[in-house]
């Protein structure tokens, strides 16, 4: 039976096949749509969700791999959508169709969470697995930057 | 499956409405679309207009509520370029509404009153023609609701109207000092049975365009009908038009809120993913659905036309379910014929063979038997050189990010149906659903989502047809999700497009005729086949990048329609990204021939265009052109599309062992006339840009005997961040009628790249994209 914790809150996810990907799990069963699908086989970064911590694509994750671990969505980033990410990611008007940008922002947060001022190495290394079919990728640098104070 | 054929648009609407004229001898455009005696749409005052308890609907677009909140309908689906807070703002300007207070709705599927008078009234978000579409009709709204709030104050004061000012939502009598909010005077208001006439009398024209000709006249426009009419505000007049705002959407797109059509849940909802064979339309033979429907949690096997639905009240369930499916497919599916290299090949041959496949006459300028003697009978002596450039260009894959997905639900008696979905386009999904179900379009209400990604993609429906035929046999609602792997596999992809470009040149470099032979299937033909035949049975899309502003007498544009057994559909940018390709690779290979530098020879030839003139002597300074660099070399292109302008320097490398391309920076500067956004202008420009580069650089499908050969981001390959130019934009608002932003920074780029390539390498590429291999390949040939 997994149980874990959701956004800080504890989930009990029993009777739902534990080998059902995370993503799924969280979208339909939980009903939190801000992580999105985009492949089914961790190659594009829509689903990047943070376990403890770290960035995960929750598209290969089997619901059993994250027994009693913390799980972070989009919506529990930050509790009125003021992450420091999320406050940069408008100012500098990132986002196009927006549906990459949960996991892009997921996947900027992991790194922020372990290199506070990263080098534009550093950001492009960190998010070379997220793909933004709209070409935002120039504006996302220059939010990861501003966040970090970098600007 | 429904016959996309069947449904084309606006068949109710009598020919004379729409009478396309071939036109030749005429150098602003080929193909002239001609609304005859019809004004466009204005926002009339009936119904529903009028005032309830709390509200006041001045028309089809505005609502003003008591508590201060301005309603305004959006007819322009928000897919990314900023329709969403662009297309308010137009309304917003003319009703002098303060911006904070303005909330935005999206318009209902209902072409008569929401339809764009510049895409033939169609409710369509596409081909660059949102902003400018709406340009005048969104302005009137606005001004008609502004009206309707100072003839209730004027009535109220007793004073006379003309002596009334707005601003910030406050109408206000300067000689009495007297004040009302828009929200105070709903409950006094009054809707006038007619508005008065508005004009726009420093507005410029919209130009004839590159796909739609002369456009319908304008009905703001200054003339006997509008002597007397209200002025629309000047540009100088404006706080909001050409002033930068955040867009709407972006908030709910930074933490998750944004409503996706994968997003959709209703109550008793059931999942479908439907399994089809390893071609396009394909029809299965027989199917062994026993292991499929033992797996808990399937409800239903469903055969469809095209294939098979599995359907159940869990994801994983279907998930499980499908890869249990044993089906064996009807040999003799008509795509197993089609070939990539076989199909390029032919296209080529049938390019370079004008005697055999002459195609269709799509434009040309000058005299035409003058053209095709210098072009076919090859005069020797001191007759012209002719110098050519032939593109072959891959399907490509729109790839959004979002793969196709819809959600239905049909009333319990049977009688209307609600649909979810992601669309450019909803009237064509409305009609989709409809037609499966027997049913009258309006008893399918369409409730568009946010879409994740589109680029022409969402243009015509997907998922939707799957949604219809499943929900119909299950009587539950349904979403049907088709993974990346059917995505991939399922799209109508970007033409596959050999362009031959040829010029006729001077000994001394002058460029005395140009022509262009264009061979592709078409979208139009596939979907539109009315339009396609209206169009000479050309497809536009394909040919209008064979035309060009250069100072060349002798012109023609040849469009060979060659179909082929895999669908194919429009994509950002159209066959113009294809045959500028060609023709601006071209133009570079004279100029560096006759020793000119490809900048001011583009500039010689562009003297009565200063439009053009300005867009690339700013994108030569803000890239240094003339500025020596080692180990990287600068290309240009310069590009017009429908009376938009851009001119793009491209910096790049090559790892001469790998054959890798670099592009470290890019340089564009654009005019698409007046920038009703321009911090949004320049977003839509980097996006264009990149998604550019990445289908010069990296994309293509190929198919062998019909099957389509990569499945996913691993196989097809997108750009990354590592891979990402530096892209700087300069906006150049101009006085200019507004133009279209969404598709001309996808199309520069290629060619600029290709043109910087030729300076590394010593010669340019030819194909689309443009591999590693092809670069090592033109090294060693």
């Amino acid at each position: 039976m997994a149980v874990f914790q959701l956004n800080g809150k504890r989930v009990d996810a029993s009777g739902i096949d534990e080998d059902a990907p995370l993503l799924w799990v969280i979208r339909e069963h939980l009903k939190l749509s801000g992580t999105k699908f985009g492949c089914g086989r961790g190659v594009c970064g829509a689903c990047t969700v943070h376990l403890n911590g770290g960035a995960i694509r929750s598209c290969i994750t089997p619901l059993r791999a994250v027994e009693g671990q913390q799980i972070t969505t989009i919506e529990g980033l930050a509790a009125n959508s003021d992450h420091p990410l999320q406050q940069a990611w408008i100012a500098e008007q990132v986002p196009q169709c927006g549906y990459c940008q949960s996991g892009q922002i997921m996947q900027a947060a992991a790194l922020l969470g372990h290199t506070p001022h990263p080098t534009d190495a550093q950001i492009v290394a960190a998010m070379d697995g997220n793909l933004c079919r709209c070409g935002t990728y120039q504006r996302i640098k220059r939010a990861i930057k501003r966040a970090a104070g970098n600007l | 499956m429904a016959r996309a054929a069947d449904i084309a648009p606006r068949e109710t609407i009598p020919v004379s409405r729409r009478e396309f004229l071939v036109q030749s001898g005429i150098a602003s455009c080929g193909v002239a679309f001609v609304l005859s005696g019809c004004d466009r749409q204005l926002p009339n005052a009936s119904s529903p207009a009028g005032t309830s308890t709390g509200r006041l609907t001045a028309n089809s677009w505005v609502t003003l509520y008591t508590d201060s909140t301005i309603e305004i309908i959006t007819p322009g689906i928000e897919l990314g370029q900023g329709a969403m807070t662009a297309l308010p703002r137009l309304v917003a300007e003319e009703l002098d509404a303060d911006w904070n207070q303005v909330r935005v709705v999206r318009a209902p599927c209902d072409e008569k009153r929401f339809g764009n008078p510049l895409f033939w009234d169609m409710q369509l978000t596409a081909g660059s023609r949102t902003t400018l579409g709406y340009f005048d009709v969104l302005r009137v709204a606005g001004a008609q609701a502004r009206y309707v709030l100072m003839a209730t104050a004027a009535k109220d004061w007793h004073v006379a109207i003309s002596e009334l000012t707005t601003a910030d939502s406050i109408v206000s009598h300067r000689a009495t000092g007297r004040h009302a909010t828009y929200a105070e005077l709903i409950s006094k208001a009054e809707v006038p049975a007619a508005f008065p006439a508005f004009v726009a009398p420093d507005d410029k024209p919209q130009m004839p365009d590159d796909f739609f000709g002369e456009p319908p006249p304008s009905a703001v426009a200054p003339s006997e009908k509008t002597a007397s009419a209200i002025a629309l505000k000047s540009k100088l007049q404006y706080k909001l038009l050409g002033v930068d705002t955040p867009r709407l959407d972006i908030p709910s797109k930074v933490n998750g809120s944004a409503q996706y059509g994968l997003d959709v849940q209703l109550p008793d909802m059931l999942y479908a993913m439907v399994e089809t064979g390893p071609v396009q339309n394909g029809e299965p033979e027989s199917i062994d659905s026993i292991k499929a429907r033992a797996v808990a949690g399937v409800t239903d096997v469903i055969a469809l036309p095209y294939g098979v639905a599995v359907v159940g009240i869990d994801i994983f369930a279907v998930r499980r379910a499908r890869q249990q499916l044993n089906i064996v497919w009807k040999s003799g599916a008509k795509s197993r014929a089609y070939d990539s290299d076989a199909t390029l090949d032919d296209f080529s041959r049938m390019a370079g063979d004008s005697q055999h496949h002459p195609g269709v006459r799509a434009f040309e300028l000058g005299d035409a038997a003058q053209t095709q003697a210098i072009f076919d009978t090859r005069a020797g002596g001191t007759a012209p050189s002719i110098e050519s450039f032939e593109i072959r260009s891959e399907l490509v894959y729109h790839a959004p990010l979002e793969p196709q997905n819809a959600t239905l639900r049909i009333a319990a008696d049977g009688k209307s149906v609600e649909g979810w979905v992601g669309t450019q386009w909803p009237k064509l999904e409305q009609d989709h659903v409809a037609k499966i179900l027997q049913l009258k379009s309006e008893d399918v209400t369409i409730h568009t989502l946010f879409p994740g990604g589109s680029f022409g993609r969402r243009q015509e429906p997907g998922a939707i047809v799957d949604a219809a035929y499943i929900a119909q046999a299950v009587k539950k609602p349904v979403k049907v999700i088709w993974t990346r792997e059917d995505d991939l596999k399922r799209n109508p992809f970007r033409q596959a497009l050999v362009c031959r470009a040829e010029a006729a040149v001077s000994p001394d470099g002058h460029i005395l005729a140009t022509r262009h032979r264009v061979v592709a299937d078409s979208w139009f033909a596939r979907m539109f086949p009315d339009f396609f035949d209206q169009y000479k049975k050309s497809d536009p899309g394909n040919w209008v990048g064979g035309l060009h502003l250069y100072d060349v007498p002798l012109q023609a544009v040849d469009n060979v329609t060659e179909r082929r057994e895999i669908g194919v559909c429009y994509l950002r940018g159209v066959g113009v990204t294809q045959t500028k390709f060609a023709q601006e690779c071209l133009i570079d290979l004279i100029a560096i021939r006759h020793r000119k530098d490809p900048v001011a020879y583009r500039l010689e030839m562009l003297q009565a265009a200063p439009r053009a003139v300005e867009v690339i002597q700013t994108v030569a300074e803000m890239a240094e052109w003339h500025r020596p660099r080692t180990g990287t070399a600068l290309g240009m292109a310069y590009v017009p599309y429908s009376n938009s302008h851009a001119a793009l320097i491209a910096e790049v490398s090559v790892d001469r062992r790998t054959g890798n391309i670099s592009v470290h920076r890019v340089w564009c500067a654009v005019d698409c006339g007046f920038a009703v956004q321009p911090a949004i202008l320049a977003s839509q420009m980097e996006g264009g840009i990149l998604q550019g580069l990445s289908m010069a650089l990296y994309e293509r499908i190929t198919l062998k005997h019909g099957e389509v050969q990569q499945s996913n981001f691993h196989d097809y390959r997108l750009l990354r961040m590592s891979e990402t130019p530096e892209v700087l934009v300069k906006v150049l608002s101009t006085d200019n009628a507004v133009t279209g932003a969404a598709e001309i920074g996808v199309i520069p780029i290629a060619p600029a790249v290709n043109n910087a390539i030729a300076k590394l390498i010593g010669k340019p590429l030819r194909a689309m994209p443009m591999l590693a291999d092809n670069v090592l390949k033109a090294m060693h040939s």
